[in-house]
């Protein structure tokens, strides 16, 4: 009897070599690489896709892709050491090499804000998935009615892409505000929690797209937040964290209801997500 | 559709037709006191004058005092075992001239005919199909087993307390998805077997086979069989607004209670003919080569869903109400069909005799109190 | 924003009755500070309600042995200072521009004494008041989650 005829069989499970072209720290335990295909393609994505990313001998894990969507010649990934593989992407050197495959998942919908207010909100290493989606929006700005980036950290020591940071703030492109949950007295930013921020910055909530990533309650808050002053909540997008091996939809691992993350995610508005966002241990 | 009425030589013929062609022919045989699915050469590795008698947490096998060879329902192992093996290498991967060497590994190739195929197990073998073949990406193993493979059904002729295919409504008589299909018909001491053609492959090998045409009264008998195993049935499934009813409810008590019994063994994704989380695991060998490995994985386990160095479902509730919710009501919505085909492995083989139906009735049942 | 700006924007100062509106608009004055200078003091009277319109100003509190601690900083639009409502009237905290900031002051002796007598303009302050003290304490509650992983320490 014989099956369905494949389409065509994608050959989803072998990755392809990257080298690692430079390391940089960014907090105590983040690093973002670059990296380059040793067979020269580019790499194309959307702002918000991730690829897996496999460590000779210690394994594979997903990580967000963090650099600029329009130039693929490189891919830009921001890493922190949690686990065995990351810790291991932690100690990478070029000219390490490590294996690539993707990219997986839904991006960030800029068309969504075209003719519209954007405000991007970022909670942690949060800010590293969104990234690309802030250089793609501030290279179609003429497209985008106000744009903002209110980003939280736990500490000063704990921001990301402090030379971006201080270039968006310079420009007049981007409204720019952070704020850390514990300061140094000598810190220039603010202090409080980043949804306090969100009466700074200018949004016309009925005409207002909103990207939202961070720790899964902080987005929560966010939504909520945004939605009680009049955001649509199906213009309120986030992006949800799942454990993934396989990122194609076979290993069932990133189940979050009826979506597998890798595939209908990670990012989805939060009107979709609904009322899962409140069901302990979904 | 052809058909033929052959006796239990013409049943050992077929699988040496099989065999002549290449096939490597599973069936249900004799292992360890229960009836498993294993490589079978002829028909008398059929098990001759079994059952199998099933409850909650219990499987034990007992002498018909006949000569039936299909007097039983599904055992321990399912056809997910050769379509979606346990372990399947995926990758090798080399270090050399400064640079990782992947290479992927070729799926076995595996000529395989299926002997027995129960209208629960056709379904879901069609289940699997759409998990691993319905989408953009297909998967490499399972397309290159399922391809080539012919599929010998058998309808039932009795159904175990566990079994609820009726009201899944995947059986118990096959109705497509196979290139023959057998039913026993059992008078007295003599034992024949109705084969009835479901492709073109399946026509084929009737030509080559020796029997009789079947008269009204073989098909009338055929039928009886199949009602006779309609009514042997066990409790039913309620499937009537299942999605919403778990969906909706993550809160329900009964999750807790059933999480004071149950285990987290992981037993029931084994057994599930459907069930097909994996996950990846990496070796290097002595000589430095490393190998990636795709495992049968089970969201019972903590690892399933571990994020971060936690895991996201911890408690045993929010794993059983995960694989059930997934099972009876999100796999709709991923796949567009229940992921119960009625089955009752899931029962059988839980330690603890954990009713799936069970839990479903307490769970509709608050609901309408 | 303007001390002007700040008037018509702030929901505090916004939907007053006219002879409310009117006294605010008497006893509010403009009011600014250079970086760095103390607001108000730990402990001390609190004898103002302000407004802030411009720059950043942040709460702070003595540790003593070291460096002050920054609790949180408030922008444009916050108000600074909720004690000035509730007995015994005293600051919990202390306040000190971290930039140029312009803030619009009124007298918070003035103010409870006109509440004592103008029951409209009273249950529009508590629930203003109120309302920012709720916000604050889920904001804090936020941040006792510690939900950001990682750090320094």
């Amino acid at each position: 009897m014989t099956a369905l005829a494949p389409l065509a069989p994608i050959e989803a499970m072998l990755p392809i070599p990257f080298r690692v072209i430079s390391v940089s720290k960014e907090t105590s335990d983040t690093v973002t690489l670059v990296l380059e295909a040793m067979n020269g393609a580019p790499t194309r994505f959307e702002p918000g896709q991730f690829m897996m990313m496999y460590v000779f001998g210690v394994g594979e894990v997903p990580i967000s892709i963090s650099g600029n969507p329009r130039v693929p010649r490189t891919l830009v990934q921001t890493v922190r050491a949690v686990g065995a593989v990351t810790n291991a992407i932690c100690g990478l050197q070029p000219p390490d090499v490590v294996g690539i495959r993707g990219p997986y998942g839904t991006g960030w919908p800029l068309d969504e804000a075209v003719g519209r207010d954007l405000v991007i909100v970022a909670g942690g290493i949060g800010l590293a998935p969104l990234r690309p989606a802030i250089i793609e929006a501030l290279a179609r700005r003429s497209e985008i009615r106000n744009l903002s980036l209110l980003y939280g950290a736990r500490t000063p020591a704990d921001i990301l892409y402090k030379d971006d940071l201080l270039g968006w703030e310079a420009s007049s492109e981007i409204e720019v505000e952070v704020t850390v949950d514990r300061a140094p007295s000598d810190w220039w930013g603010d202090v409080g929690v980043v949804t306090r921020l969100l009466p700074r910055v200018g949004f016309d909530p009925p005409l207002t797209t909103a990207f939202v990533c961070g720790p899964e309650v902080m987005m929560r808050v966010v939504a909520r937040e945004m939605r009680d002053v009049g955001v649509a909540p199906d213009r309120i997008f986030m992006s949800i964290e799942r454990n993934m091996k396989c990122g194609v939809g076979f290993c069932g691992h990133c189940q979050y209801g009826s979506d597998f993350i890798c595939k209908s995610g990670p990012i989805g508005s939060f009107s979709a997500f609904g009322n899962r966002l409140t069901v302990d241990e979904i | 559709m052809t058909a033929l009425v052959v006796s239990a030589k013409g049943l050992d013929d077929l699988i040496r037709t099989l065999k002549d062609d290449g096939y490597s022919v599973i069936g249900p045989s004799l292992t360890d006191n229960a009836i498993v699915l294993a490589r079978i050469d002829s028909g008398s590795d059929l098990p001759l004058g079994w059952t199998d008698v099933q409850g909650p947490g219990s499987y034990r096998l007992e002498k018909t005092g006949d000569s039936s060879r299909f007097s039983y329902n599904v055992g321990p192992t399912s056809w997910k075992r050769f379509l979606h093996p346990p372990a399947v290498e995926l990758v090798r991967i080399r270090r050399r001239d400064g640079t990782l060497q992947f290479s992927q590994s070729d799926p076995e190739t595996h000529r395989m005919a299926f002997i027995g195929v129960r209208a629960c197990e056709l379904a879901a073998i069609a289940i699997q199909d759409e998990v691993f073949l319905g989408s953009r990406t297909v998967d490499r193993t399972y397309s290159a087993r399922r391809n080539d493979l012919l599929i010998v059904a058998v309808n039932c002729g009795v159904a175990g307390a566990n079994c609820f295919c009726a009201s899944m409504g995947t059986g118990p008589r096959c109705m497509s998805g196979f290139d023959l299909v057998v039913t026993e018909i059992i008078d007295g001491d003599r034992v024949e077997y109705l084969i009835e053609s479901g492709s073109l492959a399946g026509i084929e090998l009737l030509t080559r086979l020796d029997g009789r045409v079947p008269q009204p009264e073989d098909k009338t008998n055929a039928d009886l069989a199949v009602t006779k195993a309609e009514k042997m049935m066990g409790r039913a499934m309620s499937t009537s607004g299942i999605r919403d009813l778990l969906v909706n409810q993550p809160d329900h008590p009964r999750w807790a209670e059933v999480a004071q019994r149950c285990l987290t063994c992981g037993n029931c994704t084994m057994a599930c003919p459907t069930c097909f989380c994996t996950t990846t695991t990496d070796a290097v060998t002595l000589d430095g080569e490393a190998i990636r490995t795709r495992k049968w994985d089970s969201c019972f386990s903590l690892d399933f869903s571990g994020l971060h160095g936690h895991a996201v479902r911890s408690s045993s509730l929010s794993r059983y109400r995960q694989w059930m919710t997934h099972k009876l009501a999100t796999w709709h919505d991923q796949f567009g069909t229940s992921g119960c085909v009625g089955c009752g492995r899931c029962i059988t083989w839980c330690p603890v005799g954990i009713d799936i139906r069970e839990e479903v009735a307490a769970i509709g049942e608050e609901l309408l109190a | 924003m303007t001390v002007q700006e700040l008037k018509r924007n702030s929901p505090i100062l916004r939907g007053l009755p006219p002879s409310s509106a009117s006294f605010m608009e008497a006893v509010g004055r403009e009011t600014t500070f250079e970086p760095g200078s103390l607001i108000f003091e730990e402990d001390g009277p609190a004898d103002t309600f302000y407004l802030v319109a411009s720059g950043k100003v942040g709460l702070e509190i003595s540790l003593h042995t070291g460096p002050p601690a920054l609790i949180e900083t408030l922008g444009s639009g916050d108000m600074l200072g909720l004690s000035w409502l509730f007995p015994p009237h005293r600051w919990s905290w202390r306040a000190r521009s971290l930039t140029h900031t312009t803030l619009l002051a009124f007298d918070a002796e003035s103010l409870r004494n006109r509440c004592a007598s103008d029951a409209d303009l009273a249950l529009h302050m508590y629930q203003a008041v109120a309302a920012e003290a709720v916000r604050r304490l889920h904001a804090t509650r936020m941040r006792l989650l510690d939900i950001y992983p990682g750090g320094d320490e």
